[in-house]
């Protein structure tokens, strides 16, 4: 058959595969199979063809000179770095032949080229249409010589990228200012200087049925243990999507339960936080395009740790945290222990308190449920209207709403200002939560609290309270209890959970993820 | 699906829960409550009035700019009525508000159902029962109309049950007042059938009362037998409790003189073989400083301490002798404990006589009791002789 | 997501420590004082509370000792080896009633101190149903998660206790211990009796060794288990007497609640305590409700295969629930406790003992 109409015909099957799922696994592998041509202008032709020769494609032929060679370079304009292309790839190709005479045999020009002449350290050799496409649509120039079906996949990558950053959504006072960015490999780089361990695996996955993206596993091999690795690569490979535009898309997919409110996976824009995982014997996962990475198995306790813990004092790192435990539990159930006190429990309240209370909710015409609700969900509408906007009309959002519409809902009579403060105490305490998602997680379980409360009052807070706990218990990260270490106990991740032992005294690894190489630390002399 | 139709039932009782639900500001918050005789209605048939003191939220947190304003932050109702229940129901109708006795404080109960017989225990009875109402509310006996006492008008306190309140917390400096005693308190007496007193309270003029003295109530019919006057309840108070703080005053060669007490500490001892001898030993051991001295005595002398001592012990053992006979013939009320003592000490003895002690055979008015005082002098003041600058300690 | 069960589900020691006073402490202990008082003088009631810990204390550990002889058995394969198959159903079936009738007897006691101290309209009906839900909802969850869960609550019920011990502290008076020893015999077999109803509920044992890691260690960890709640009431019992005294003890209906209710906790944050301890106390409460139900859940899947679990559990519940509001007034629920107690005690010792016996005849232990 004519190499062209094979690929007139292929590139149509590609199209309609990609509509109709894999329905036709025999035709697809041949096209994925597909070997090069042995004529140059029919994989140029075939290459243009296949992407309909859009305008960032560049394809040319030159010859070498001094010999009748003609070769073609195709690359995507943007996804390389042209100068290297020129310098390092044309430059060299062109003048192979000015000081030696070319060897005769086109197989021994094409092995001269890949040894001898092209000055990049990342090279290889393609041999279908498949690898030549795939690495062409990932940054990489591909070299075809007439009268030779195989392709030099030369890696001269580089496109416009945001240069290392300070992370926005995780700030620190102390600690390192380099955050993740959207590119993989600088990711990598970053994971990588971090650990300098001999064991550091990155094991890649290509994640995308369409869009092929790398994806990869980053683990410390001898301290992980292999059933969480077999499990995470296991769940990695039952993604079949067509694209993941973001990490939060492979999260969703391989998470343990999808009607949980509490987030499985922890994300992070840190690669400090992210070493610190992968040395505890987690799992991180790495996306390209995403700063974000993904950090498996999680527990609760995880939710409210900042890497900050460590890098302060022991005694700042121990009060910081029974800070955010108790910010946890005001985040959770204040505004519903205020409702449940002010109209079911009044006797609980002391006299003094119940008494202007009562004098300040005089004339308010709400129930306290239906003033709470009001006030949380008007918070929960500032939070978002804020996060959405500029930055420096964000802040005014926070002042009018906060300031403005508080003021002038207790000047009118609507609420009164002692809901204003339990509301407002309520939204700071899940701000001081250091993990976002958990943090939204818990703004959700504040409206079932609350609406347990307005029902039973402190009965309804508690039975809410054990449903919460049921769900914890059954919940599992990779396989992992949710609720580990409290439950089940090991005593000895103790130093590191409300409590954050000395330094020197953390020696373990943490016993829940059941690392194969649990010492992480001697004893100093 | 189960889990759907779990949650469904959930939501669904959720949303038809709320019976409990009333708002903080809808509750009529009762501070203070006061009980007096309106008539007897014959035999065990009485007509009662409950007052209730209901505090005005809405005029507690007056501005300081506002200067008061005017308005009073409390109301007084009163509903009279046969039994408690009665009244209760009424009180509903009559306020706006729903009562509600959670904060309830003081509980002021005239002189006259105290002396009723059943009926004290009767009116208590609700307000040990009632799920809503504290054990420590406190329980005070009015000499005239509880009513009145819940209508001074203090300038000090915005509420007068507050007043009564703050009033009687102090009891640990004053010695001449009874501790508060709680409707827990009573409760306890009324089951193991012991004598006990309650502060007594005296309206004075418009804006102010007093604690004065004390109502004896027996443990035989509950009901009130006598009073003690402030002499006497400052002897009880020495010797049936740890003290601090407090004077005794005493005179010396004709000059008036005051013993400030620091520290006073009572034992009872008993000594019993068989029921029919029981020999009590009452001591009072104190420890305190001379405040006060109108004469020009040198007190470095230990002949004049010594001199001190024996007025001061003899003066007090006399109080206390005062006190114990009253009680032992008079009123016949076992207020010092000798009681619980024998309970605690001679449990096998205490069986015998448990039911002639204070009724039967009396046992108690019968019982030979010794006192003995103690008396320390610790340090002198600051200056030993106040009128002419002598040498300094 | 679920294929992958990382963290088996299996008992470890301390788990198996906790269930013990998790599922001995339950609604029983907020009017057990009251039982104890009326019969005996003064603090003595301790006495009664010991004896009759210790005496569940050893057999509590006996049982764990026969049991553990038969590692990795449910207790319808070890029970069947030694009387037969059909024996055994019956026994499982047998105790499945008394599951029923305890829960809800459970659940009947906790709705009415609801009634009693948290809601004045609300029908206990409701109380109860909202109850019996999240016990549905608990027990349908994984085994492994009812352990987990204990293991959380059992702190929180302990240092809420020892809060309402150490802020009443201050109004403890000697006297009303005193004096020691006065009770006839006659007064503390009647303790007894009330005492030994607050330590049942240990025979879930039967049905959890099978789940436990370490077998051999079992008898030590249920023993070590078992002496916390000897403790915990002890403590709940002399605090009580010496903060009211035996008089009012013996008068007051829930006492451990009135308890709390006297406590003033410094700086006036809450004035009352008891509906915040009441509320906590649901937790110890419902621990021993899930624990017990799922060892009978347990029991009669291990019968009827364990696809079955849910619809058993279904089937279960709604006949707790009638049960527990069957009885009208509160001399009739207390009586019916009564009934449920004795019996679950007698079934439980009865049937140990013929295993023991029977498997000692025919020499498999």
């Amino acid at each position: 058959m004519n190499f062209k109409s094979l690929i007139g015909r292929m590139k149509k099957m590609n199209q309609q595969q990609n509509q109709k799922q894999t329905q036709n696994q025999g035709e697809n592998q041949t096209f994925n199979q597909l070997e090069l041509s042995d004529v140059l202008d029919d994989n140029m032709t075939a290459i243009k063809q296949f992407m309909e020769n859009p305008r960032d494609l560049v394809a040319r032929t030159f010859q070498i000179r001094n010999a009748n060679v003609t070769c073609g370079i195709i690359y995507i304009d943007g996804l390389v770095n042209g100068e290297l292309v020129n310098n390092d790839v044309i430059k060299p190709v062109q003048t192979a032949a000015a000081h030696d005479k070319l060897p005769d045999a086109t197989m021994a020009v094409f092995d001269m080229l890949f040894q001898d002449i092209i000055a990049t350290g990342d090279v290889k050799k393609g041999k279908t249409m498949d690898d030549v496409m795939n690495a062409l649509l990932s940054g990489t120039t591909i070299l075809l010589l007439d009268g030779m079906n195989q392709a030099l996949l030369i890696d001269l990558k580089k496109w416009e990228q945001r240069s290392v950053g300070e992370p926005v959504s995780e700030t620190v006072i102390r600690g390192p200012r380099d955050g993740f960015v959207e590119n993989l490999q600088t990711n990598l780089t970053q994971v990588r200087r971090y650990i300098r361990d001999v064991n550091l695996r990155f094991d890649t996955h290509q994640i995308g049925r369409r869009s092929k993206k790398d994806l990869v596993v980053a683990y410390v091999d001898g301290i992980i243990h292999p059933d969480i690795l077999k499990e995470v690569n296991r769940r990695l490979k039952t993604i079949d999507m067509d694209d993941a535009p973001e990490s939060g898309f492979i999260e969703q997919w391989i998470e343990d339960s999808f009607l949980s409110p509490f987030p499985q996976v922890i994300n992070t824009e840190r690669p400090d936080k992210a070493a610190t995982a992968i040395m505890q014997g987690k799992v991180v996962i790495l996306l390209d395009g995403t700063p974000f990475v993904l950090i498996m198995p999680a527990t609760l306790d995880n939710a409210l740790q900042s890497p900050e813990d460590y890098y302060e004092r022991w005694t700042i790192g121990t009060l910081v945290r029974m800070l955010r435990y108790t910010a946890a539990f005001i985040a959770v159930f204040l505004p519903a222990l205020y409702i449940a006190l002010v109209t079911f429990h009044q006797e609980m309240i002391p006299s003094n308190l119940a008494f202007s209370i009562a004098a300040t909710r005089e004339g308010v015409p709400f129930p306290a449920f239906i003033e709470a609700l009001l006030m949380v969900g008007t918070m929960e509408l500032l939070r978002e209207a804020g996060a959405r906007l500029p930055r420096t009309i964000g802040q005014t959002i926070g002042i009018v709403g906060g300031l403005v519409i508080g003021d002038a809902a207790v000047q009118a009579g609507i609420v009164s200002p002692i809901m204003v403060i339990v509301v407002a105490l309520n939204a700071i305490a899940s701000f001081a939560i250091p993990t976002y998602s958990v943090s939204i997680a818990f703004r959700i379980l504040v409206f079932g609290m609350m609406i347990a409360a307005g029902a039973f009052g402190l009965y309804g807070i508690i039975l809410g309270y054990i449903v919460i706990n049921i769900h914890l218990t059954n919940l599992k990260s990779v396989g992992v209890p949710y609720t580990a270490p409290f439950a089940p106990t090991f005593l000895k991740d103790f130093k590191d959970l409300v409590f954050r032992a000395p330094v020197p005294l953390m020696q373990k690894r943490p016993e829940y993820v059941k690392p194969q190489d649990d010492q992480s630390a001697n004893k100093g002399d | 699906m189960k889990r759907t139709a779990l949650s469904l039932c959930i939501i669904v009782a959720l949303l038809t829960g709320c019976w409990d639900v009333i708002d903080i500001e809808d509750r009529g918050y009762i501070i203070g409550t006061a009980i007096d005789l309106k008539e007897r209605k014959g035999e065990g048939a009485y007509s009662l009035a409950l007052t209730n003191q209901f505090v005005i939220p809405g005029n507690m947190t007056s501005a300081p700019g506002e200067g008061g304003g005017g308005s009073k932050p409390f109301t007084n109702i009163t509903v009279d009525g046969e039994s408690l229940m009665i009244i209760n129901r009424k009180m509903g109708a009559e306020s706006s508000r729903l009562p509600f006795y959670g904060h309830l404080k003081m509980l002021v109960v005239s002189e006259d159902i105290a002396k009723e017989k059943d009926l004290f225990a009767g009116v208590l009875d609700l307000f040990i029962r009632m799920q809503e109402m504290r054990r420590d509310i406190k329980l005070i006996i009015a000499e005239e109309e509880a009513k009145d006492v819940l209508s001074v008008e203090p300038d000090i306190e915005k509420i007068p049950a507050l007043y009564l309140d703050a009033l009687s917390e102090n009891s640990s400096k004053t010695m001449s007042m009874l501790a508060p005693v709680t409707v827990g308190d009573v409760h306890g007496f009324l089951l193991n059938h012991h004598s006990y007193a309650l502060p007594m309270l005296k309206k004075k003029v418009d804006k102010l009362v007093q604690y004065e003295g004390a109502a004896v109530f027996s443990g035989k019919g509950n009901k009130l037998v006598g009073s003690l006057n402030d002499q006497e309840t400052k002897s009880l108070n020495l010797v049936t409790k740890p003290f601090k703080g407090g004077t005794i005053e005493f005179e010396m060669d004709g000059h008036p003189s005051v013993y400030e007490l620091e520290f006073s500490k009572p034992d009872i001892k008993v000594k019993t073989k068989d029921p029919q001898s029981i020999s009590v030993e009452v001591s009072v051991t104190t420890e305190g400083s001379m405040a006060e001295m109108f004469g020009s005595k040198s007190l470095i002398n230990e002949k004049e301490i010594s001199k001190i001592r024996t007025i001061l012990t003899k003066k007090l053992e006399d109080q206390i002798n005062a006190l114990i006979n009253k009680l032992q013939h008079e009123l016949n009320a076992d207020l010092i404990g000798v009681n619980s003592v024998l309970e605690q000490k001679h449990p096998d003895i205490w069986k015998q006589i448990k039911d002639d002690w204070e009724q039967g055979e009396d046992l108690f008015s019968q019982v030979d009791i010794k006192v003995k005082a103690t008396a320390h002098i610790q340090s002198v003041g600051a200056s030993d002789r106040a009128s002419d600058g002598g040498g300094k300690e | 997501m679920k294929h992958f069960e990382y963290a088996d589900e299996k008992i470890t020691d301390k788990e198996l420590m906790i269930a013990m006073p998790s599922v001995v402490i339950g609604v029983g202990i907020l009017s057990m004082p009251k039982k104890i008082a009326t019969e005996t003088e003064a603090a003595d009631g301790w006495i009664p509370l010991v004896v009759a810990g210790l005496l569940f204390l050893f057999m509590s550990w006996g049982f764990a000792k026969f049991v553990a002889q038969f590692p990795n058995q449910s207790f319808l394969e070890y029970s069947s080896r030694i009387i037969g198959r059909r024996a055994s159903i019956l026994i499982i079936i047998g105790y499945a009633i008394l599951v029923v009738l305890g829960i809800a007897s459970q659940v009947r006691g906790l709705a009415d101190v609801a009634k009693e101290y948290l809601f004045d309209q609300t029908p206990i009906e409701v109380v109860g149903l909202l109850y019996v839900l999240l016990v549905i909802y608990a027990v349908c969850g994984s085994r492994a998660a009812l352990f987990r869960m204990s293991m959380l609550f059992f702190p929180i019920v302990i240092s809420i206790t020892l809060i309402v011990l150490a802020f009443s502290m201050k109004e403890f008076e000697l006297g009303n211990v005193m004096p020691a020893f006065t009770t006839d015999t006659k007064g503390y077999f009647e303790a007894m009796k009330s005492s030994i109803r607050s330590y049942i509920g240990f025979g879930i044992i039967l049905f959890y060794m099978v789940l436990v890691k370490r077998p051999a260690k079992a008898p030590k960890m249920v023993a070590i288990g078992m002496v916390i709640p000897i403790v915990v009431y002890i403590l709940l019992y002399v605090v009580i007497i010496g903060i009211f005294g035996n008089a009012i003890t013996s008068n007051l209906i829930y006492p451990t609640v009135e308890l709390a209710k006297n406590v003033s906790i410094p700086g006036e944050f809450l004035e009352r305590f008891e509906s915040i301890f009441f509320v906590i106390w649901i937790m110890a409460t419902f621990t021993s409700s899930i624990l017990f139900l799922d060892a009978g859940v347990y029991g009669l899947t291990s019968i009827l295969g364990n696809n079955r679990k849910i619809p058993i559990v279904l089937i279960l519940s709604p006949l707790i629930y009638f049960v527990s509001m069957v009885p009208e007034e509160l001399q009739y629920v207390q009586l019916f406790g009564m009934v449920w107690g004795y019996s679950l005690l007698i079934y439980t010792l009865s049937v140990v003992s013929i295993l023991m016996i029977v498997a000692k005849i025919r020499g498999m232990i």
